[in-house]
């Protein structure tokens, strides 16, 4: 069975939540599905879609790269880490000097989506900075 | 006269028998078809005796091992193939094949969650650790974002 029928429900669920620029390609054995959700709904459905397939997450030859991508200055978006608190750095790198926190579950205000993997976020506090935008959900 | 027709009967009763065991190949024959089956393959040789093909050595892949046992099952007159063979061990890089740069983005990606590891497993990235089922999804949504290519994720989900 090919990765694109094996898979096809994945893509079936990016497609119907409309994920735009979305593409779908196949290299190394690995099925790319990539492109931009408006909100982490759509993401979770391509996601859940994947979920019903391998319930573990572990599979290796599927590759998913929706993000959330588009959204306006001033979105609010609330804070989804494990447990921890979110760090807000004041560059976006891991070895940038925190400047605030988050706690889990507080909604902090989009500044700008800087990157795929930081987006610059303002907490009521008014604390400024970078946040790993894994731990965000719009 | 007399011994003469006893000798052709003889030579017929041979003629008739060397008929009726046709399909009886010499081992010698076999060798030369079974050796040209393997010739192909430096590390690997074959030996037929009465009929069965022993063979022996190694094989790049078990792809390739089980190739040249359909072959030398393939041959007209050989009874059996008994497979002697080893395939030689994946090579493992002593050099790491992952950039540590990519290897400390995932370590980032995934310090929220303690309990799984990255490590380079055979040249490839690979997680290790325990992870709940919740956990498993965010790790795999954090993971496949840097799009690293291929991640084991070796982990026990539970």
């Amino acid at each position: 069975m090919s990765l694109q029928d094996k898979y096809a429900s994945v893509v079936a669920a990016a497609q119907s939540a409309g994920v735009s620029n979305l593409q779908v390609s196949e290299q190394d054995g690995i099925l790319y599905v990539s492109g931009n959700a408006a909100n982490s709904t759509t993401k979770d459905a391509v996601w859940n879609a994947l979920g019903a397939i391998d319930p573990t997450y572990s599979a290796s030859d599927i590759n998913i790269d929706v993000q959330v991508a588009g959204l306006a200055a001033g979105a609010s978006l609330t804070v989804a880490t494990e447990q921890s608190n979110l760090n807000l750095r004041q560059e976006p790198s891991t070895e940038a000097a925190v400047v605030g926190k988050a706690a889990k579950g507080e909604t902090v205000t989009l500044v700008e989506q800087s990157s795929d993997d930081w987006w610059k976020v303002r907490t009521a506090d008014g604390e400024e900075g970078y946040a790993y935008a894994r731990y965000l959900k719009a | 006269m007399r011994k003469t027709i006893a000798m052709a009967l003889l030579a017929l009763t041979v003629s008739f028998g060397a008929i009726s065991c046709k399909k009886k190949v010499s081992d010698a024959d076999l060798q030369t078809k079974a050796t040209a089956v393997v010739t192909a393959n430096p590390t690997a040789s074959v030996e037929v005796k009465d009929g069965v093909a022993h063979l022996s050595g190694t094989f790049a892949t078990e792809e390739e091992k089980n190739a040249a046992i359909a072959s030398l099952k393939s041959i007209e007159g050989v009874k059996d193939v008994m497979d002697m063979a080893t395939v030689a061990p994946v090579v493992v890089e002593t050099t790491s094949a992952v950039d540590p740069a990519v290897q400390q983005k995932v370590t980032d990606a995934l310090k929220d969650f303690p309990s799984v590891k990255v490590e380079v497993v055979n040249g490839e990235l690979t997680l290790t650790g325990n992870a709940s089922a919740t956990q498993a999804r965010k790790i795999k949504e954090s993971v496949d974002a840097l799009k690293v290519g291929k991640v084991n994720y070796n982990y026990t989900v539970k």
